[in-house]
């Protein structure tokens, strides 16, 4: 019998170890990890065309996939260096702050009650979007408040349910949900009946209006009900971190500002002629990218390999894609948009 | 009961008679035993009539196999271009191409892992060693390192996270399930009252549960960035899950075992661990493979819910081709092929469960 | 492991067990405390004291009183409720359902046994969640509201759910289940009261005349002496909707006939097989004393054969409970998607939430294993 003590504590010592041992280990930051992983994990919803999806190829696509890319280019060299991992609504921030995924670029909305309570920060937006709502072509709905009783499908854990209920519940105005994660099964059915109006942010809701087979039969409503701001987040606590993504982000819309494409960026780094803007961007000129822990051509690599914010636009959202979403709120400042990038200076 | 006397009465007349009269009384005795079951026989072969070649035709010769995009898909039909078009997406998930190899070989080791259970007269300690290896292989050739190029676990997706959570989530359950179900029989009373505790606890809860604790609790009872992906966590919780349930079954095959054994046993002088290993283990493990074998289909089954979590297994995949812009009218096809693909095994393995199951009785007769 | 125990031996077994128990201890106690770190560093509060907090989300169906405002509480109740109406729902369905099929697989017609096999086959074979979309799917092609299917223009079936007339007053309904309830158990016991006094007659004595009787006859002379009013509402079609009767989201009915179906493939092998393990000599001896087979079966097989059944259908019943929970994909407000869900994602409550719903789910396992076990006691002690 003493034999059965021994095999239990041969089973429990490693267990302990490991327990005690990971208690003791230093906190590395992202960076240092990132390098030496080797890869940027990057959070993603998996489910949304023209964010984030599988082509047939197995390969990921969309324009949270597109940030993540940047990053790894800008930090590792090379824009494959990402592994995905898909994430629900339920477990997003969770993966993110326990340190499962570096990124989380799954078109979340930036609130202040998600930096304030859940271990997170976010970086920047990466897309201006709003809750909208798509109905059925033949109930004839108008505004919003035709839609008194209706039933509504909604995606889960998003701000959507809230923001219904801020809407409706304020007006003293009733209506039904039917809340379902699975894309799919949310799509077939609105589409089938089920709901009288589907509500969830409008460019995806444009992106599937735009992928339906008959989309002549359902109608987007005018009204937009919440500000959602969607971008990266990345776990509290690690400044560097953030800057690195953030400052990504913003070298990417600030090639568009500058007119750096992919096609042309070899050429204007080596053209002494450029503006110093550009040749700060691309690392010719100051010392940028040492500050935020990379080298200095972290920018040019970003832009070579991924392309500027309206070249991303195009190849996920733009008018060549099957969805066709007009830029809006999303065009540059210089096009009286909202993105607007502070200097790299 | 007249009727019931007939058809009792016609398998007993001489073989000899011609075949169109021997089906002739066949179908009397089977198929119109009486006027209520002829009526019940005629509507159903009506409703098979009408539906069968309905459902070939929809799935097999109106359907389209070949193609490579959304044009050429037949309206009238079936289009089961999203599968044949992602197919290597639906088997390998990311797995970097030039390795794809290690996939297919580590699926083959453990499909042999049932071909293995056929042979009658291998001897038992090869086929537990080739077990006992087959986790640890099939992780070395997924994963890589040693000489192999080492693959992330996110590369892993569709079938290849099937086979692998059913395969080691059974292999690796064993050992925790026989510990288990031991402890449920152990004289010491704590040991005994832990391990209740541990089987009766997880077997009331849904997987589903288990399942959101792999996803969001783990993490928060880890110490602070000791944090492993979600594969893993999903795979941990599986095999916490598998071995309760399988306690329970290995706990009634030692319930079926002859006290005389225990006995026999105790009188030779073998301690307890001896005993249990080289006398009521092996045989309760033999006369459980069939029973065990019901429960790895369970297990293959329940694998599917970990798509809830996030992981992109063989469903994560099909439910993401479901939403993809080309794919996205295909939703019916790409889950009529989910439900073929998991009865195929399904099916197969329950067979061959049952299989095992009459040898095992015939040979104890 | 001798009969006569040193003190030696018995000093060693508390020490192991000491041993046992410390090392769990310790477990737990790494783990709690690293939970409270992490809980800490990541800024999330604990306790139970979300619960009495406004949930803020709608919940489509609910059996009692429910809106946004209400507490996460009521909401856990409602969710509750949920489960427990769908599993009730399911294991009469999948039970009736079983039963048919177990039946037909043993049939003498030799196209309705190979039917059924086929049938129980592939609905086993096949994963729940494949179950779940596909009747999700078809629930979802029924008719639009605007084109509902009605019988007698009270019951109205659409893409929206199945529209029964209900009772205007919703606590009326709650005293009828009660009282239905009552009078079944009252029915119960008379009918248990007069066998006692005469031999047993086997199954065959006819109960339910009685119980059915019981369950209609109390409510109804409540009824009449109270000074209730009841009215029923019928459902009308109104704006995007029905007004009035109570609806069956079709998220409900895709989930019971997911799980009837489901489970009554299980169901019926397990009949199959208690059937098949009645021996064959008792068929052959009703047939030669000239029973008729639904008699045969009725009267000597079912018998027999409900008694080795019951731990195998208790598990599956278990089962049902326990899958109820896949609710949570196609958006069924059970319990696994409203506190393990919504909830959840609102407060960020993780450890609390998943604990009340395990805690949940194990209490109703406990509550449903102890009736079975008590009703196979009860089988047990008679006659066999």
């Amino acid at each position: 019998m003493h034999k059965l003590n021994r095999a239990k504590l041969l089973l429990g010592a490693p267990l302990l170890a490991l327990l005690l041992t990971g208690a003791q280990a230093a906190q590395a930051g992202v960076l240092e990890k990132v390098k030496a992983h080797g890869s940027v994990r990057c959070g993603v919803a998996g489910d949304k065309p023209g964010f984030s999806l599988i082509d047939d190829k197995g390969r990921w696509t969309g324009m949270d996939v597109d940030l993540c890319r940047a990053v790894a280019a800008a930090v590792l060299g090379d824009a494959d260096k990402v592994e995905y991992l898909t994430t629900t609504a339920k477990n997003r921030f969770t993966a993110l702050a326990s340190g499962e995924i570096d990124i989380l670029s799954r078109a979340a909305s930036w609130t202040a009650e998600r930096i304030a309570n859940l271990g997170v920060d976010f970086t920047t937006v990466w897309f201006y979007d709003g809750q909208g709502f798509m109905t059925h072509a033949a109930d004839g709905i108008q505004k919003l408040t035709d839609l008194d009783g209706a039933t509504f499908c909604l995606s889960p854990g998003t701000t959507s349910e809230q923001n219904l209920e801020d809407y409706f519940g304020r007006r003293g105005l009733t209506y039904k949900t039917v809340v379902i994660e699975k894309s799919p099964e949310l799509y077939a059915a609105f589409q089938r009946g089920r709901c009288n109006a589907i509500s969830n942010d409008s460019s995806g809701l444009a992106a599937r209006l735009a992928l339906m087979n008959n989309p002549k039969d359902y109608a987007l409503l005018p009204e937009v009900i919440s500000k959602e701001p969607l971008g990266a987040f990345v776990a509290q606590g690690d400044t560097v971190w953030r800057n690195i993504v953030t400052w990504t982000a913003y070298a990417l819309m600030t090639g568009e500002e500058l007119g750096v494409t992919s096609d042309n960026v070899d050429e204007l780094r080596g053209n002494k002629t450029a503006s110093t803007d550009i040749a700060r961007l691309l690392g010719t000129e100051g010392t940028i990218g040492k500050s935020f822990g990379l080298d200095s051509d972290w920018a040019y690599r970003a832009l070579k390999q991924v392309g500027n914010y309206a070249q991303i636009y195009e190849r996920n959202l733009g008018q060549q894609t099957a969805l066709n979403i007009p830029r809006g709120l999303n065009r540059s400042w210089k096009d009286h948009g909202l993105m607007y990038a502070p200097p790299i200076r | 009961m007249t009727a019931m006397n007939h058809a009792l009465a016609v398998p007993l007349a001489p073989p000899r008679l011609p075949r169109l009269q021997r089906a002739l009384a066949w179908s009397r005795s089977h198929l119109f035993p009486s006027v209520g079951h002829g009526l019940l026989t005629l509507s159903v072969l009506a409703l098979l009539c009408w539906c069968v070649p309905a459902a070939l035709n929809w799935l097999v010769f109106d359907a389209t196999f070949v193609g490579s995009s959304a044009k050429d898909c037949n309206p009238g039909g079936a289009c089961w271009l999203p599968i044949t078009q992602r197919w290597n997406l639906f088997v390998y998930g990311f797995y970097p191409q030039a390795e794809q190899w290690r996939v297919s070989l580590a699926l083959m080791l453990a499909g042999a892992a049932f071909v293995l259970l056929f042979f009658k007269r291998l001897d038992r300690r090869l086929l537990l060693g080739y077990l006992a290896l087959l986790p640890i292989v099939m992780w070395w050739l997924l994963k890589g390192g040693a000489g192999l190029p080492e693959v992330s676990s996110t590369k892993f997706a569709g079938m290849l996270v099937t086979v692998f959570l059913g395969t080691a989530g059974m292999i690796f359950a064993l050992p925790l399930g026989i510990l288990l179900a031991l402890g449920r029989r152990s004289k010491l009373p704590v040991v005994r009252m832990l391990c209740v505790l541990y089987i009766e606890l997880v077997r009331s809860v849904p997987v589903i549960s288990l399942l959101f604790m792999a996803s969001l609790m783990i993490q928060l009872f880890l110490p602070p960035d000791s944090a492993f992906d979600i594969l893993l966590r999903v795979q941990l919780v599986l095999i916490l899950f598998t071995a309760a349930y399988m306690a329970e079954t290995l706990r009634g095959g030692l319930q079926n075992l002859p006290k005389g054994q225990y006995e026999a046993a105790m009188a030779l002088g073998f301690g307890y661990w001896k005993t249990m290993g080289q006398i009521i283990l092996p045989q309760v493990l033999k006369q459980s493979i069939a029973p065990l074998l019901t429960q790895f289909i369970g297990l293959f089954k329940e694998t599917t819910l970990v798509m809830i979590v996030g992981v992109l297994d063989i469903v994560g995949i099909a439910m993401s081709t479901a939403v993809a812009p080309e794919w996205v009218e295909y939703g019916h096809e790409i889950y009529v092929f989910l439900a073929i693909y998991f009865f195929v095994i399904c099916f197969a393995l329950s067979r061959y469960a049952r299989h095992l199951e009459q040898r095992m009785e015939q040979s104890r007769s | 492991m001798s009969t006569h125990r040193s003190p030696n031996l018995r000093l060693s077994s508390v020490l192991q067990q000491g041993l046992v128990l410390a090392l769990v201890g310790a477990v737990f106690y790494l783990l709690s405390s690293n939970a409270a770190l992490n809980l800490k560093n990541l800024n999330i509060a604990s306790g139970f004291g979300f619960l009495s907090q406004r949930a803020g989300y709608d919940i489509s169906f609910s059996l009692i009183d429910y809106t946004p405002d209400a507490t996460y509480a009521r909401a856990y109740l409602v969710g509750l409720l949920n489960t427990l109406l769908v599993s009730v729902l399911s294991i009469v369905l999948a039970t009736l359902l079983g039963g048919a099929l177990g039946m037909a697989r043993v049939s003498e017609n030799w196209l309705i046994k190979r039917l059924s096999g086929t049938c129980i086959e592939f609905l086993r074979n096949v994963p729940l969640v494949v179950h779940l979309v596909w009747w999700y799917g078809l629930v979802l092609a029924l008719p639009g509201v605007k084109h509902s299917a009605s019988l007698f223009g009270v019951v109205f079936l659409n893409n929206n759910g199945l529209n029964l007339p209900w009772l205007e007053q919703g606590s009326v309904v709650g005293w009828g289940l009660f009282l239905m309830l009552l009078g079944t158990l009252l029915a119960y016991v008379f009918c248990r009261l007069k066998e006692a006094r005469g031999p047993w007659r086997g199954f065959a004595s006819r109960r339910w005349p009685a119980l059915l009787a019981g369950a209609v006859l109390l409510p109804l002379l409540v009824y009449a002496l109270s000074d209730a009013h009841v009215q029923w509402e019928v459902p009308v079609q109104r704006g995007f909707g029905f007004k009035g009767g109570i609806t069956l989201v079709p998220e409900m009915l895709a989930l019971c006939l997911a799980l009837s179906f489901y489970s009554a493939s299980y169901i019926a092998e397990i009949v199959r097989g208690a059937i098949e393990s009645v021996h064959r000599g008792q068929y052959e001896a009703a047939r030669a004393l000239g029973f008729t087979s639904g008699t045969t079966l009725r009267q000597l097989i079912v018998p027999q054969a409900i008694y080795p059944m019951i731990p195998q259908i208790t598990n599956t019943y278990l089962n049902i409970v326990k899958n109820s929970s896949l609710g949570v994909v196609i958006g069924f407000m059970e319990l696994v998607s409203s506190t393990g869900g919504t909830t959840l994602n609102q407060t960020g409550q993780a450890i609390e939430c998943i604990a009340l719903v395990m805690g949940t789910y194990c209490a109703i396992s406990l509550v449903i294993s102890l009736a079975m076990n008590i009703y196979n006691h009860r089988i047990g002690q008679r006659g066999h």
